[in-house]
This record gives C-alpha cells, structure tokens and sequence, in this order.
C-alpha cells in the first residue's frame, strides 16, 4: 500500500489540511506500490483502474468510514496476492478533513460545496482549489466510485446512482450487486459535480448512498463493503471469491413515486425502508404539535418499495415523506429496465 | 397593498410566506391592472445579503410621497427567503441549500421549489425587474449589474439606466441556469442582477443611488412620470478585463487601499498578517490599472479567497 499526501493546504490557526490516498497494486513479478527496496513498485507502472472517494463533505463521516473499511480490506487483499497483477486501486476515505474535523457540511472558510466546484481550479477561489487538487489526481482512472449523500433529511435504502451522459456508459453498476441502481438525467445543478466531470474526462463512474451520513452504521457499512469488492472482482481487479448480492433492478429516478404530506406538524413514520407496501398502506402520520391530534395519515398512492423514508420529526406542507419504488415500471420511462423484485415475496 | 405571493404551512403553528407590496396608480380600475407596465423589486434571495432592504424601503417611500407621478405597477418583493433573512442565514435554513439554484421551481414539488415556482410564476411578463444582492459577507461591490451574455442585447438598454457604476457581463455558465435572473430572462421577463455593498449590512449611498436608478427604469417603461434624478453612465467590461486577486497565504486580510475608485498596476491592495508572529505573509498588489469594484471585507483568509477584483482601464478611462 502506498499513502500519499495528495494535496495540503495551509489553515488559519490550525494545522495544514491534508487530502490523503491509498493505493494498492502489484506488478506481474511481484512488485508493490509502496513495497520497500527492490520490492517497490512505481504508480506508472500500473493502469489507473479503480478510484474510491469519499468525505468531500464534512458531514459525510458514514461514506469516509465504508472508504476505511475499503482501505483495510484492500490491505489484506494485497497480502493475499489477490489483487489483479498491474492494476492500480486508489481510495480517498476523506477529502475534505478541515470541513469534518469542524462536524460542517460545506467548506468550514466560506460555507461552499467542494462537489459543486469540480473540476476545479488551480489558481480559484479556496474550494476551487481543493477541487482542482482533487480532481487532477482522480481522473483518468477507468472507474470512479464516489461515496456521496442527498441534502434531504431522510434515509435512503442503499443503492448505486449513475447519471445519463456525458462520457462513456457506464451500464455496470449491478455488479455491485445491491438491489437498485438509479438513473439520473443531469440538470444544471449536477454538471460541477465528482461525478458528472469523472464521465466528462471518460471515466466509469458511479455514486452510491448508503442509508446514513452523519452516522456510523456498520451494517450498512458491511454491505457497501461488500458491494465495492463485488464490483471489484465482477470488473476484474480482484481475485476473491464474492457471493453474487441481489440481482439489481435498474430504473430511472423519474419513475419514483413521491409521497408527499399536505399538511405541517410532527412526522411520525409507520412503514420503514424496504417495505413492501400495497395501495392505500400506511406509510406515516402527520401529528398536530400542540393538539397531538392526527391531521393527516400519508398512504401509499400505489404498491411498491419504500426507497426513501423521511426521518425529520417535524414536516412543512409538501416535504417529500417517501419515495416508492413502483410495483410495475412504468412504459413511458424508456431508460429503465424490469426485473423488479416481486412485492409480495 | 401587501399580497401573498406564496404560502405553505410550516411544522408548529406558522405559514412560511413570501409577500410583495403592490403599488398601483391612484384610480386605476382593476381590471385595468393587466394592460400596466410594470416593474418587480426583489431582495432576500440570499437571507444574508440585506443592502435590498433600504432600497426596497427608499422605493416604496418615494412612491407614498408622490402616487400621482405613478403610471405603472410596482411590485417590491423584499425578502424571497424569509427564514433565511430572519435568521442571518444565507441559503434556506432546513436544508443549507442556496435558494438562486433551484428557480425555476417546479409545483407539487418540496415546499422550497414550489415557493420557487410561484415567485417566477408571479414576477413572469414583468415590463422589467431587478434581483438585488449584495455579495455575501466576505466581499464588499462597488454598485454593479451583472449580465449574462445570453440576454445582453435585451438587457444592456435597461443596465445603462440603472445609474450603477459598472456593468459586468459575462459568461455563460451552466450551473447560472438555477437562478432567478436566467429563469426570468428565459420567459422574456427581463431581469437585471443587481450586486452592490456587503452582507448583512446597509450601505445608504448605494440604497440611494440604485433606488434613483429604479425610477429611472420607471421611467423608461412608463411606470413613471415624475422627475427623475440624472443617472451616471456606467462603465460595461466583459469577463477579459477582469482580473481576480487571491489569497496565497491563510491569515488576516489587513487592506491598504479604500474601496471608491481607481488603482494603479502593482499597487498595493493589502497584506495577509500572521497575528501571533507580526509577520507579514503576503503583500497583494493590483494585477492591472483600473477600477478597484470588489475589496474583501472579512479578514481571515485561506488559500485561494478573494481578496480583489480590478476592471483594467486605460488612465484615460473616467470613473464616475
């Protein structure tokens, strides 16, 4: 393994921010990124093949802890022998630690968003900086897995995020094997993002979101581990036996259903992530605040799967409650593809 | 009279609502409100940008003092994200998402894009209207318009009656398309953006010399017919003359230069301090002669923050 600063930056009053990474490779006799003497190996002796990046916000402490996990497991992969020979696997469990180590979202200096200034650049404003920085050492590898999160207050049942063009398709995120991957058409919004510049300079890429941020949780933590390393060996990159995961449904964010509530007060949910609910189920209760009386019970509009469940405890008219993964997807939805599984299993 | 452009319910007890004052000519029929030029004010896109606030005031108190010189509808929209102006906050406070990303809006959407959907739904087919910012509290603007190339030849007639003291157009970017002034503009709503003064405080001279510029637009639409003030012709750049100055060094930002004018090449503009060891760790000087429009305000600096930006002008090139 190979730990490199890739980019340090001094800090007012503190000390300088470092962006680190750790790379993984061998050569084909038998050589290591980072190995000591004669056993050492250099980075241009190896493709760029996979890159994992993670904590380019500060609060996104869940994504930098399945990114250290990755590190960990990638280590005794390389003991093992079982990384794919001329291979080069890089990960960036945190990229930006002023911002976490001051438990803040955006950039702790001016409140801006790091995954809103890609690609960067180098002679910008600070977060453009940080960026460019960034992105310099990230493109060019074939995939890029980014770790991210959505500003809404809620969870989401863990899943791979892949965004429509730019760049190179990118039609193999069910070999992460999780049970969804979503398709999302690009709006203004997304195009200085990790992601939309990764498919710009032609790189695979793929988000995923796990259920927190904020928190650890280690089952889901194990499970995008496993995800990861599904994906790792479907691509070819290693060498380890991997059970197959859950065979992915692929559908566009599009034909999501939202649930919306229409009135204000306290959110108390009903029905959890996964479930599978039919038409007319129960999904949560808007309570009056100051009365405790039931001002509405939010249904499902149709059958299918709770994909995101709101966890606010108090909701204004509107707030999106729930998206549903639909039962049946719908024909007008060209981009998706069936193999849903089967609500009544 | 003050009207609700949107509403929708909050958790405890309160509405979330954004108002406009309306402001129409005395004896207008209201059926005749429709066939009016007219002109919409807005501020508090960004709850920390308050230099609209004295403006929106100074308007509405000009009207009061002479209905009859008004023609036309005036619409003052002065805080377009109350929970963020109430609470000195720059984005929407729920979600730290900035507001002037996610116009156009979309209804039956969340309650902040819905909000956005009906903002752009009430100012559309305005005769013109201004988005008054005011930076953010790190930098302090010289009065200026800023225009996106896109919509120059429909805007540039109204920018030179705004008596600002620069206009500033520049590219297209896409990230733009989220904001107030590109959804309006693209529903030939015209729409000017306004940047003046600095975050959380008022500038009376420039509230005062833009609101002389808003009845100067009055006047240019028919919403007007009273006397106006002689406005000053703005100087118009585009992004090439512009040249950034930025933070090498993180520190305290300690000016050398006052923000009213004209500086030289190599000028000293500042120097980034070392507190702790009186040391100086950087001295920031004008990459070009011209006019100084942008000075940073707040004094910790990292790596990267703006500290300047300098239209370049030959000496021969007045400064209003």
């Amino acid at each position: 393994m190979l730990e490199e600063t890739l980019f340090s930056m001094t800090m007012p009053y503190r000390q300088d921010m470092k962006i680190k990474s750790f790379s993984f490779g061998v050569t084909p006799d038998g050589r290591k990124l980072g190995g000591d003497g004669d056993a050492r190996a250099c980075a241009d002796e190896f493709e760029d093949a996979a890159c994992f990046v993670a904590g380019i916000r500060g609060n996104e402490v869940q994504q930098t802890y399945i990114c250290a996990r990755i590190v960990r497991k990638l280590r005794k992969l390389e003991a093992q022998g079982a990384i794919t020979a001329g291979k080069r696997i890089m990960v960036i469990p945190c990229a930006n630690p002023a911002s976490m180590n001051n438990h803040k979202r955006f950039w702790v200096g001016d409140n801006t968003d790091v995954n809103r200034m890609m690609p960067g650049y180098s002679l910008g404003e600070t977060t453009q900086r940080i960026a460019g920085a960034l992105f310099e050492h990230v493109k060019g590898f074939h995939y890029g897995i980014h770790f991210a999160s959505f500003y809404l207050e809620g969870d989401f049942m863990d899943h791979v995020r892949v965004m429509s063009g730019p760049g190179i398709q990118t039609d193999n995120g069910a070999d992460f094997g999780l049970a969804y991957v979503s398709k999302h058409v690009p709006g203004s919004f997304d195009t200085t993002t990790l992601h939309y510049n990764w498919r710009l300079w032609d790189t695979e890429a793929y988000t995923l979101y796990t259920k927190e941020t904020d928190l650890v949780n280690d089952e889901s933590a194990a499970s995008m581990v496993r995800a990861c390393l599904r994906f790792l060996d479907a691509r070819g990159l290693i060498d380890r036996p991997c059970h197959g995961g859950m065979r992915a449904t692929t559908f566009s964010e599009r034909g999501l259903v939202a649930v919306r509530v229409s009135r204000g007060g306290i959110f108390r949910g009903v029905s959890d992530l996964g479930d599978v609910v039919s038409e007319g189920a129960l999904l949560a209760q808007v309570l009056d605040p100051l009365r405790g009386d039931v001002l509405e019970e939010v249904r499902a509009p149709e059958g299918g799967v709770v994909f995101f469940a709101c966890r606010t405890p108090l909701v204004n008219e509107q707030t999106l409650a729930f998206q549903l993964v639909p039962r049946r997807i719908r024909k007008e939805q060209p981009d998706e593809r069936g193999n849903f599984l089967d609500p009544e299993a | 009279m003050i009207q609700v452009v949107s509403s929708y319910q909050m958790a405890v007890d309160e509405d979330l609502e954004v108002i406009k004052n309306r402001l129409v000519p005395e004896g207008a029929a209201f059926d005749d409100l429709e066939t009016l030029p007219r002109i919409a004010i807005v501020s508090g896109i960004h709850g920390d940008e308050l230099e609209g606030q004295f403006t929106c005031f100074e308007v509405a108190r000009r009207i009061n003092e002479h209905p009859e010189y008004l023609t036309g509808i005036v619409d003052i929209y002065p805080a377009l994200n109350p929970l963020g102006v109430g609470a000195i906050y720059r984005g929407i406070p729920q979600f730290d998402l900035d507001m002037n990303r996610v116009f156009p809006g979309k209804n039956s959407a969340s309650p902040f894009e819905s909000m956005a959907a009906d903002i752009v739904a009430d100012i559309a087919g305005a005769t013109i209207s201004l988005d008054i910012h005011a930076s953010n509290i790190y930098l302090r603007e010289l009065p200026q318009i800023r225009i996106n190339e896109v919509s120059e030849q429909t805007l540039m007639p109204w920018a030179m009656e705004s008596n600002v003291d620069f206009v500033w157009v520049h590219g297209n970017a896409t990230v733009l398309k989220g904001t107030l002034a590109y959804s309006l503009n693209a529903l030939d709503t015209p729409c000017l953006v306004v940047e003046m003064g600095v975050g959380m405080r008022l500038t009376r001279e420039y509230g005062e010399q833009l609101a002389d510029g808003i009845f100067s637009l009055m006047r240019k639409a028919g919403i007007w017919s009273g006397p106006v003030a002689k406005v000053r012709r703005p100087i118009v750049s585009v992004d090439g003359e512009v040249g950034f100055v930025n933070a090498d060094a993180a520190g305290v930002f300690m000016p050398e230069v006052k923000h009213d004018g004209r500086v030289g090449k190599g000028q000293v503009i500042g120097h980034v301090l070392d507190a702790a060891t009186g040391r100086v760790l950087q001295e920031l000087t004008s990459p070009a002669d011209g006019l100084l429009f942008t000075l940073r305000e707040y004094p910790i600096v990292y790596p990267g923050s703006l500290i300047a930006r300098v239209l370049a002008m030959s000496s021969s090139e007045g400064v209003n």
